[in-house]
């Protein structure tokens, strides 16, 4: 009888329920206890005994305190974001930020992709240039010069309007684009004239291929071609083509040119305005000039064609 | 809103429902936690790290039987795992067993006025014969008021060994008690 409620009493002690009615106090969880003893007084001691096991065993810990549950709950508090939304955004971060990154970087690109740097002369004006590759250009007066910046390392493309000198820097094709036609080369020293309705082109050394939305040719040292007016590319021919480029240094060579073209071109070297007929300006000369003096070089050009230049301040007139 | 309830809740993304499975069980964590190791910010760390993973995996979660339970696996699993890092720092030393330290003692309430010393003594060391398992397996039943399919997982046990083990300490207990009870049982014996 002994070892049965011992037993019992080891029953009752490892019963949730028990443990939770005699931990709680609760009359309602312990209905059923309270009819075992009812039913069976010699129960009793069992369930005491059970019960002071599950009361009566104690463990020293220090105890713990409502405020540290708070301060830590804190803590989880602000690790844990509360809003779903805000998860998905946390997630969205990144690709969002990828999508701005490479919309920046395409609007960037896009941007420097059309950064340009124009170089302009001015009337009697003349500029030495560098270009990124190394590769040099003598622009002469009221002319314009522009590239990309951003795009030569794609491509070496000048675009010109009036007249430059070029001593291009081997390595990829390096173009100069012109309203009236464009000139390629690998690496060489060409002039490129590009005036009103006159475009020539003189190639001082390497290969240079002229085209234009007629015809192409390609040019060797020594050579020149040109193209009035919408007309073919003229067949290379052998020239002084030294006197092409002579302008760099102020010498201007002419070789059965028009008067007209001479007077435009003394009217970008000095700032003057020249007045003469039709018919005078028609006439072609083979002639030269140089920039230190504009009476002298007035001189040169009209006295073999018997023609007086008349100075007015700003306005010749040549009869 | 049942433990279950709240599980699924959290499930679902809703922070309160985060909050009130903290609070409910908060207590028991940080006294169970503190049963392995004496740094008490230690185990504060453990619960943040543990409620926070909770919250980022919420919706990888399972269903769940018992919160409590899976409450207690994952808290001893971070603290073994923690403990492990400690002592390889200290590499000299042995690896340590992973003691479970519960002080256990009798309500003086229960302990007559006129207990003997030597019953008294005789009470404490019938305690501290209890292993670290028994008085894990202990506090876990009456402490944390768990079952033994409950008890077997949180300690790694199968559900035999977990009952065995809490068995035998339960009888040591009871005997224990007895010896304060002895006079008071005796009252109680049958007659026959």
């Amino acid at each position: 009888m002994e070892d049965k409620r011992l037993q019992k009493a080891l029953e009752f002690a490892q019963d949730p329920a028990f443990i939770r009615w005699v931990k709680s106090g609760d009359e309602a969880l312990g209905r059923n206890w309270q009819q075992l003893q009812e039913q069976d007084t010699a129960l009793q001691p069992a369930i005491d005994l059970a019960r002071s096991m599950v009361l009566g065993l104690q463990v020293r810990e220090e105890p713990i305190e409502p405020s540290q549950v708070d301060a830590l709950w804190a803590k989880i508090d602000a690790q844990t974001p509360a809003s779903p939304a805000s998860v998905l955004v946390r997630r969205l971060i990144p690709w969002r930020m990828v999508a701005v990154a490479a919309s920046v970087a395409i609007l960037l690109s896009a941007y420097l992709f059309n950064v340009r740097k124009d170089f302009q002369t001015a009337i009697g004006e003349k500029e030495e240039l560098l270009l990124p590759d190394g590769s040099g250009v003598v622009l002469n007066a009221a002319s314009n010069l522009r590239y990309y910046p951003w795009r030569w390392y794609f491509f070496r493309k000048v675009e010109l309007v009036g007249e430059g000198f070029f001593e291009v820097e081997k390595g990829r094709k390096f173009q100069v684009s012109t309203k009236l036609g464009t000139v390629e080369v690998l690496g060489t020293s060409f002039n490129v004239r590009a005036r009103n309705k006159h475009f020539s082109v003189a190639c001082l050394s390497g290969k240079v291929r002229v085209s234009t939305s007629k015809n192409t040719c390609l040019l060797t040292p020594g050579q020149s071609t040109g193209a009035i007016d919408g007309t073919p590319l003229s067949e290379p021919a052998n020239v002084e083509v030294a006197e092409s480029a002579a302008w760099r240094e102020g010498k201007f060579y002419f070789r059965e040119a028009s008067l007209g073209e001479v007077f435009e071109e003394l009217q970008r070297q000095y700032d003057i305005r020249i007045q003469t007929s039709p018919a005078i300006a028609r006439r072609v000369t083979t002639t030269y000039f140089e920039t230190s003096n504009l009476d002298s070089a007035l001189f040169k050009v009209c006295w073999p064609m018997r023609l007086e230049p008349v100075r007015k301040g700003k306005v010749v007139l040549i009869r | 809103m049942s433990d279950i309830e709240l599980w699924n809740a959290l499930r679902q993304g809703q922070k309160n429902a985060l909050e009130c499975i903290y609070r409910d069980h908060a207590e028991v964590l940080l006294r169970y936690g503190r049963k392995f190791i004496a740094d008490g910010q230690l185990v504060e760390d453990c619960i943040q790290d543990l409620f926070v993973d909770l919250w980022n995996k919420r919706e990888g979660l399972g269903e769940n039987d018992s919160v409590r339970k899976y409450l207690l696996v994952a808290l001893r699993r971070r603290i073994f795992r923690v403990m492990e890092r400690e002592v390889k720092k200290v590499a000299t030393e042995e690896p340590e067993e992973r003691h479970f330290q519960a002080d256990f003692s009798i309500d003086q309430q229960l302990i007559q006025e006129e207990l003997s010393a030597e019953k008294s003594n005789l009470l404490q060391k019938a305690l501290d014969s209890l292993s670290d398992r028994q008085r894990e397996v202990i506090y876990l039943k009456f402490f944390a008021e768990m079952d033994y399919p409950e008890i077997s997982e949180v300690m790694g046990l199968n559900y035999q060994s977990a009952r065995n083990l809490a068995y035998r300490a339960l009888e040591a207990l009871r005997d224990a008690m007895l010896v304060l009870f002895l006079q008071w049982w005796l009252n109680f014996l049958p007659t026959n």
